[in-house]
């Protein structure tokens, strides 16, 4: 209200707004008000708000759908059942960066994911005899074991790829197994062509199999990939 | 107003703030009270402040999941409703900004069904449209000028309108003080005037 609306209006206008508090307000009584005999303006302005309190009246009272105390039940005890960090993400009142929530949940999204995800079966004994392969070349002095580092992994595959060659041309014939795979009375099985693959990765000859570089990686890849590719067009001519 | 605010020292009569220090005291079954008693109440409000969006269903549900979460740390400074209504308005808040970040500035806030604009609806003049036309445009009028409202008067509105709240109770819930929101109010009211205009004319014509 302007400081320049006179007094009586002033008066009116709080009667008014009085009345408006009132959710069933009944602004009737105030049409006989001697103020609005001799001031339109007020007029005007009660019967504005007489008719707005009908169009706000016109709003429907909005209707609870059936199912939502059940849901919200429902997740009441799914909520229960959940991590601590989850809800804790979930608080709004916490102060974080835009879009946080949303990285951590599809994060947390994807470790359910993977987890669902079989372990693969590792055949027992497989880690010590890749170890016991290793051991030599763990023991060399410093400065080969920097030139191995080069050269081991393709050489360990060539070596691996010859041994299972001569295996396949050999029949049945005892001839020597490779050493870093033991035995093998049958063509190779995932797991093992796994653990080829896995030799051709250079960074896990280093001391920090997690030092290595993204290039590093990519180029080690690709080499096993070409001997994989290499092995394979073998056994299928022998086959 | 049946009840005025200066008796807020002692809220035992309240049921809501009576099963909430229950389910506090480790009664679960005081929550689902809870739930049944105030769902309606939850869904009435997030539907006249956010009009008909999906997303109220998803709102209600957490609107009590903070219910829940606030468990032990819950004291009784007001009743349970204004306490509740506090954070359904913070809930309500936060989806009209994170809507609002994903509509480009040139689209209305309107709700997801019907007209988006005051613009679209026009007073009948000359033809003759149905009783049950001319009401469903009267309803959405309202509810567009409803939803152009700022947020604060907004709920002000809603509260004291819809909800039967003393003028007190909003300043609570709006973390503000009551003359605040008596201005809100007088303002909110001020914005309807001018947006349903042409409507209220109509109102004024047919009334007298």
């Amino acid at each position: 209200m302007s400081e320049s609306t006179p007094k009586r209006c002033q008066d009116f206008r709080e009667l008014l707004e009085l009345a408006l508090r009132d959710p069933e307000a009944k602004l009737e009584p105030l049409a006989w008000h001697e103020h609005l005999r001799s001031c339109p303006k007020c007029q005007a302005l009660l019967e504005e708000e007489e008719a707005l309190e009908q169009l706000l009246a016109t709003l429907p009272v909005p209707e609870l759908p059936d199912t939502l105390v059940g849901k919200v039940l429902e997740r009441l005890r799914e909520e229960r059942s959940k991590p601590d960090l989850d809800v804790l993400l979930e608080l709004d009142q916490i102060e974080r960066p835009e879009g946080l929530t949303g990285r951590v949940l599809d994060e947390l999204e994807l470790d359910r994911a993977l987890a669902l995800v079989p372990e693969l079966q590792v055949p027992r004994g497989l880690s010590e005899r890749v170890l016991e392969a290793l051991e030599p070349q763990r023991r060399a002095p410093e400065a080969s074991v920097l030139r191995l580092r080069r050269i081991a992994p393709l050489a360990a595959s060539l070596l691996a790829l010859l041994g299972l060659g001569l295996y396949a041309l050999s029949g049945d014939e005892a001839v020597g197994p490779p050493v870093a795979f033991g035995p093998v009375d049958e063509r190779p099985s995932e797991e093992m062509l796994a653990v080829l693959d896995l030799l051709g990765d250079e960074s896990l000859w280093g001391a920090d199999p997690y030092a290595a570089s993204e290039v590093d990686i990519a180029l080690s890849l690709d080499e096993s990939d070409e001997l994989l590719l290499e092995y394979l067009a073998m056994t299928e001519e022998d086959d | 107003m049946s009840e005025t605010y200066s008796d807020k020292e002692d809220y035992g009569g309240d049921p809501g703030v009576r099963w909430m220090l229950a389910y506090q005291a480790g009664d679960e079954s005081a929550f689902d009270k809870i739930v049944e008693e105030y769902s309606t109440m939850v869904w009435s409000l997030l539907t006249r402040f956010l009009g008909h969006r999906a997303v109220r269903e998803d709102l209600v549900q957490d609107a009590f999941m903070r219910v829940v979460r606030a468990r032990d740390r819950y004291k009784p400074s007001a009743r349970f409703s204004t306490w509740l209504y506090r954070i359904v308005y913070n809930l309500a808040v936060n989806e009209t900004q994170r809507r609002r970040s994903l509509v480009s500035l040139d689209q209305p806030l309107g709700g997801e069904e019907g007209p988006s604009s005051l613009g679209e609806l026009q007073v009948s003049e000359g033809g003759e449209p149905s009783a049950e036309l001319e009401r469903e445009d009267v309803v959405s009028a309202v509810r567009l000028a409803i939803d152009a409202l700022p947020e604060a008067q907004r709920m002000a509105l809603i509260l004291a309108k819809y909800h039967d709240t003393p003028y007190a109770e909003i300043a609570v819930v709006l973390d503000s003080s009551e003359k605040a929101i008596k201005s809100l109010i007088h303002r909110a009211r001020e914005n309807l005037r001018e947006q349903l205009a042409p409507f209220l004319q109509r109102e004024r014509g047919g009334a007298a």
